[in-house]
């Protein structure tokens, strides 16, 4: 038995890396939105939700390949974002950060309803031509699909770390986080950037959405599952660290696919919590975290 | 270039300035001064367009700015230096300084970006450390420098002086006067009366919210009101 999980840890560790990928994804988005607006975004799930659903569209309805749906749906996110953020959350929030978290909850609440009514609670998934053709590694298959995912997740971490340190806006960005005042002073249109933000960080559950499409499928709560575990990978890298984020997701994704490994498929999220509760105990700021 | 008229201004019900009237020409250094309370910083706030007056008007070269947004008052030029320094504490000295030029100067960032470290050279030794790991002195370096780098025409300075040890209070003066002496017109807002008047073309004293003394600074200087209220004497 001890033999076996050792000879199966690496494809282990691989896998989880994959995975990892994605969850990165979902947490730079949250990350960004907490680090920035110092809210979190109880709609979070239910707008991956929306996005594997236009995914799902554009694959049944137009036949349009979802790593290609990618170039579509990361800016329709975008712009979603900074409309309900610019006309809908900054407009009614009146600036009160718990007003914020109401109405981000009440968003939640009306899209999955909606979702349920137009889309139905059935589980929606889709094959792609090529989703079992794999990289043979000698000691793992690694499927397309996979590599694909993990590659496209580091290129737009990438993506965005540039945007934040070498551009005027990323720097406005990161000014606003922690001095609106200042910011203002400079001619920093404040509300622009803070809708900016939140497009940001709706365009990377875009991204996230398309990677998710072809190996997991999608319902009216399916954004939820993948949420629970972003909020743990941004206590974990660091409310507000990019590269937190990041690193925060491959552990998880590790974490899960050898404690899968090692407990069985269904008690694989153990590790998750059990890590969850370690970072509480021991460094709440997280890997990259600073202290407020 | 700056023609307040008449000005009320406030915060939700509490009303801090009452019927301010001041006017600064091009190239002048202007203090305001007063003691804690009486509305300096609101008047400051007011100009730069994050607080709405409740009525009066403040023209900058005669086109109306009161009640505008502070995105078009930097957009003209009007820049201020707030008191606290409000720099980004999470981003490097150099980051600091090209924010500067986020909405104006954009163009000239480079030569701007020289000659702000040519006026401060204790900043080159911290260009990549961040801004809130600075000692109060080097803060309020950043914080001139970088309204410098919007191309100001006119700045507004809010006390300058304020948290500094007396060596660099006085370089801070002398250094705000070499700024004028290149033309740039300064609002000088101080608590520090015998220093700011010593480099001052004109000065007002705000009491009460309200304008109770005003006149050439050297004559100023003079004034039996101004040593009763400030000096004790």
């Amino acid at each position: 038995m001890f033999s076996e999980v050792v000879s199966l840890l690496p494809a282990g560790i691989i896998n989880g890396l994959m995975f990892g990928a994605i969850y990165a994804l979902v947490a730079l988005g949250l990350t960004l939105i907490y680090g920035v607006l110092h809210i979190i975004n109880f709609a979070h799930g239910a707008m991956l939700m929306l996005a594997m659903y236009m995914a799902y569209f554009l694959f049944k309805i137009l036949n349009i390949d979802p790593y290609v749906a990618i170039l579509i749906v990361t800016p329709a996110g975008f712009v979603f974002g900074y409309t309900i953020y610019r006309w809908g959350i900054g407009k009614l929030s009146g600036g009160r950060d718990q007003n914020i978290l109401l109405i981000t909850l009440g968003l939640s609440i009306i899209l999955e309803n909606s979702a349920l009514v137009f889309f139905t609670g059935d589980q929606q998934t889709i094959s792609l031509s090529y989703s079992y053709e794999a990289f043979d590694l000698g000691f793992l298959y690694l499927s397309y699909p996979k590599v694909i995912s993990f590659v496209a997740s580091l290129v737009i971490c990438l993506l965005l770390w540039m945007l934040m340190t070498l551009t005027d806006l990323g720097k406005a960005i990161r000014a606003v986080a922690k001095q609106r005042e200042g910011a203002r002073l400079v001619g920093i249109d404040v509300e622009h950037v803070f809708a900016v933000t939140f497009g940001i960080g709706v365009a990377c559950l875009g991204a996230a959405g398309c990677m998710l499409l072809p190996i997991f499928y999608v319902d009216p709560y399916t954004g939820n599952i993948f949420v629970i575990v972003a909020f743990t990978i941004v206590v974990l890298g660091g409310m507000g660290s990019i590269v937190g984020a990041l690193l925060g997701g491959f552990i998880i994704g590790i974490t899960e696919s050898v404690g899968g490994l090692i407990l069985g498929e269904s008690l694989g999220q153990v590790g998750i919590s059990l890590i969850f509760i370690l970072i509480l105990i021991f460094r709440p700021t997280g890997i990259f975290g600073s202290k407020v | 270039m700056i023609k307040v008229n008449g000005l009320h201004a406030g915060y939700d019900l509490v009303n801090v300035l009452r019927d301010v009237t001041i006017e600064i020409g091009n190239g002048e250094i202007v203090a305001v001064l007063g003691s804690n309370g009486v509305g300096k910083t609101t008047l400051n706030n007011t100009l730069s367009g994050l607080i709405k007056p409740t009525s009066g008007e403040i023209y900058f070269d005669n086109v109306l700015i009161s009640g505008r947004d502070p995105v078009e008052i930097v957009e003209m030029g009007l820049i201020h230096v707030p008191e606290g320094r409000k720099l980004f504490p999470n981003l490097s000295v150099k980051e600091n300084l090209e924010l500067g030029s986020y909405r104006r100067g954009k163009l000239n960032r480079a030569t701007n970006f020289e000659r702000v470290l040519e006026i401060f050279p204790k900043l080159k030794d911290r260009i990549r450390q961040t801004a809130g790991t600075l000692s109060g002195g080097e803060q309020q370096m950043v914080a001139i420098g970088r309204g410098l780098m919007s191309d100001p025409r006119i700045l507004l300075l809010d006390e300058p002086s304020l948290g500094l040890s007396p060596l660099l209070v006085e370089q801070m003066f002398t250094l705000i006067k070499q700024i004028n002496d290149d033309g740039l017109s300064i609002i000088l807002v101080e608590q520090n009366v015998i220093q700011s008047l010593a480099i001052a073309d004109r000065a007002y004293v705000l009491e009460g919210g309200t304008v109770s003394l005003s006149g050439r600074a050297d004559e100023l200087k003079e004034n039996s009101n101004l040593k009763k209220s400030y000096l004790g004497l």
